[in-house]
């Protein structure tokens, strides 16, 4: 371990640097002009729902599937053309794909003796790889006798004996149920820390996804909407399908009245005006313009306030109680619908209106996120 | 259980049972008989009066000429079958994991295709394709790759040829079957670990379709020992194998004790074979889900 680190010190921040990577199919496209870099040694996530292009992504790194155009380089060595074998990179597929006539300890073997530089006894490097996911003493199980969590951690063991460069999971977790994932989800950021692999994973679940990551890129239609720091793609989207990928959002259109350097004055057509912050997202005076504002950002209130929060007359629509935490929804006089989401820091019966009561929706200025177009 | 055809299974097995008494272990039973018996001067059965006579069959074929036949047989199966299975498995992999799905039906029609003719007329097809003015030589005299015509007839590479010709779809078919039940993303997983084409084939898709290989193995070298109309038809009468040997006891010599003894021989030869087979169907099974 202490080994991977003094790797890093001496190799380039990038494990992978996929360059304007497209793959054209019969008659639609997977990728769109793709350009990634993913850092040694973080914990990398590609989320989009299905059909977006992540699994062919995927492919491509691993070297199931050529770009059409395009490059791949994996430690700032072009691999475009290499076959998957030769590449330094590892899957966990999405059901595992162990081999079912192999024992657990020849399953974790199988690649062993591919390795360009052996290093030392197969049984021993076996045994400490089934200790990492900790499943010693399972060596002479078959794949079939195991459960899925098992199955899971043995798929991570063959991957990771070979101690590649790069470890891609395929949505690993989606054939467990939910405790297991919970589970699996702390366990696989904990040996990504311990082990300093860079770690790719794929899914389409935005929660898992910020759980475990360092970094998010959100596709959707073969592009990559958005790459950032998981908090930020949550907190600052830059477009709507990234805004709603990640969670609830209430949308407000605009006219854009001036602006600065770091906020747009908006005159928004529910008949308030706010300063939104710009954050690098292009605008143009009197230019329609939409932002969003998380509901846990929004307050429900029964006066406007005046103390440099926005303030929105609604009416109470919904109220739905879930224990930790209450969900409003409220329409304004234009006919738009809100969602609020409140902690419950007050009981039930000390809540700021019925269903049908006037209330004033607050949010602070700067928790508004102006949203871009899709590119 | 709750199926409520289970309880008339047995009932309904009652035909399967019926067939398989009369039509095969009754006759078996009268061979096993016979066996015993002595051909009568006239090609009739007689009984041996003293019991140290009852072997005299079994005794009789112990000449080295039959055990030669025998062993020739045997070769002649073996390698039937392994010459089966090389030419099979490219084709059922082609077929299976290469092919467009959309043709895959029509390749395996085209497998099927030979059975619509009987099999004893495509034997005979063989013989027009293979004598000194069959289609072969004429071919290969035009050509000028040879000055004068090949004797093709009678030769054992003539049977081999024929029993690999019959033999083959017996090979194809399970072979396909396994092959297509192959998860192909562990073959990408083989190659993701570093396996190259060659790996993967050995460590990853033969073992996980040995049970279509065993039974492609068990489909064809059967047959292939017992058989005598392909040696009959492209050996002229000329070669001989076990099967031959067995059909003349009956027939030209009449001489049904003695044919009925052998025929005893090499089934057991067969019985053993499969015993064999079933050991290792067994253990596989152990090491893995099929």
């Amino acid at each position: 371990m202490n080994h991977n680190i003094l790797q890093q010190e001496h190799s380039p921040v990038h494990s992978i640097q996929i360059r304007e990577a497209s793959k054209r199919f019969a008659n639609f496209t997977a990728v769109d002009r793709i350009t990634l870099d993913i850092h040694r040694g973080e914990f990398f996530s590609l989320l989009g729902s299905s059909g977006c292009g992540k699994t062919t992504l995927l492919r491509m790194i691993a070297g199931f599937e050529q770009p059409t155009s395009g490059t791949i380089l994996l430690n700032g060595v072009d691999v475009t053309g290499t076959p998957p074998h030769e590449r330094p990179v590892n899957l966990v597929f999405q059901h595992f794909a162990l081999f079912p006539h192999l024992t657990v300890a020849k399953n974790i073997a199988f690649g062993l003796r591919y390795l360009q530089k052996p290093r030392g006894d197969h049984a021993s490097l076996v045994r400490k790889s089934l200790d990492l996911v900790r499943l010693s003493g399972l060596e002479r199980r078959y794949p079939h006798e195991l459960s899925g969590g098992q199955k899971q951690r043995v798929a991570l063991a063959r991957a990771l004996v070979l101690e590649p460069q790069v470890l891609w999971l395929d949505e690993p977790l989606g054939a467990l149920d939910q405790k297991l994932r919970k589970e699996m989800q702390v366990e696989l950021k904990h040996l990504q820390q311990t082990l300093g692999i860079t770690f790719v994973f794929v899914t389409h679940d935005q929660e898992e996804a910020m759980t475990m990551s360092d970094r998010i890129a959100v596709m959707n239609g073969g592009r990559v909407e958005q790459c950032d720091r998981s908090s930020n793609v949550f907190e600052y989207p830059r477009t709507e399908f990234v805004a709603q990928f990640m969670g609830a959002a209430n949308f407000f259109t605009g006219t854009v009245l001036s602006c600065d350097a770091e906020h747009a004055h908006i005159s928004s057509d529910a008949g308030f005006t706010t300063h939104v912050p710009l954050r690098g997202q292009p605008i143009s005076i009197n230019a329609p313009v939409r932002f969003m504002v998380r509901p846990e950002k929004l307050s429900l209130h029964s006066v406007a306030n005046t103390s440099g929060q926005v303030s929105m007359e609604a009416v109470v629509e919904q109220r739905i109680y879930q224990g930790l935490s209450t969900i409003w929804t409220v329409r304004n006089k234009a006919g738009q619908s809100f969602t609020v989401y409140e902690q419950n820091r007050k009981p039930f019966n000390h809540a700021v209106t019925e269903v049908g009561g006037r209330v004033f929706l607050c949010w602070e200025p700067t928790h508004a996120v102006l949203i871009g177009s899709s590119s | 259980m709750s199926n409520p055809f289970r309880k008339w299974l047995p009932i309904s097995l009652l035909p399967t049972w019926l067939v398989l008494g009369v039509f095969f272990l009754a006759p078996l039973a009268i061979m096993f008989i016979i066996s015993f018996a002595q051909r009568g001067p006239h090609g009739g059965i007689e009984w041996v009066e003293h019991l140290r006579d009852l072997p005299q069959n079994y005794n009789d074929s112990a000449d080295t000429l039959y055990l030669h036949i025998f062993w020739l047989s045997l070769w002649m199966a073996v390698l039937t079958t392994m010459l089966c299975l090389l030419i099979s498995y490219p084709m059922a992999y082609y077929i299976a994991l290469v092919a467009k799905p959309s043709r895959k039906n029509l390749l395996l029609a085209l497998i099927a295709v030979p059975f619509w003719t009987s099999f004893l007329i495509r034997t005979y097809a063989w013989v027009l394709i293979l004598r000194t003015e069959g289609l072969l030589n004429t071919a290969l005299l035009h050509l000028h790759l040879i000055h004068e015509p090949l004797q093709l007839l009678p030769s054992y590479f003539a049977i081999m040829l024929g029993l690999v010709y019959g033999e083959l779809p017996f090979m194809i078919l399970p072979l396909y079957a396994s092959l297509e039940k192959l998860d192909r993303t562990l073959l990408e997983a083989s190659n993701d670990l570093g396996a190259g084409g060659f790996g993967t084939f050995w460590r990853v898709t033969v073992p996980l379709t040995m049970p279509g290989i065993l039974a492609g193995i068990v489909l064809v070298f059967i047959p292939s020992i017992g058989q005598y109309v392909v040696t009959d038809v492209l050996g002229n009468g000329k070669i001989l194998l076990i099967g031959n040997v067995i059909e003349s006891q009956f027939m030209g010599a009449r001489n049904a004790p003695f044919g009925s003894a052998l025929a005893f021989e090499l089934t057991a030869v067969v019985l053993v074979l499969l015993m064999i087979y079933a050991f290792y169907v067994k253990r596989g099974k152990r090491e893995m889900v099929l």
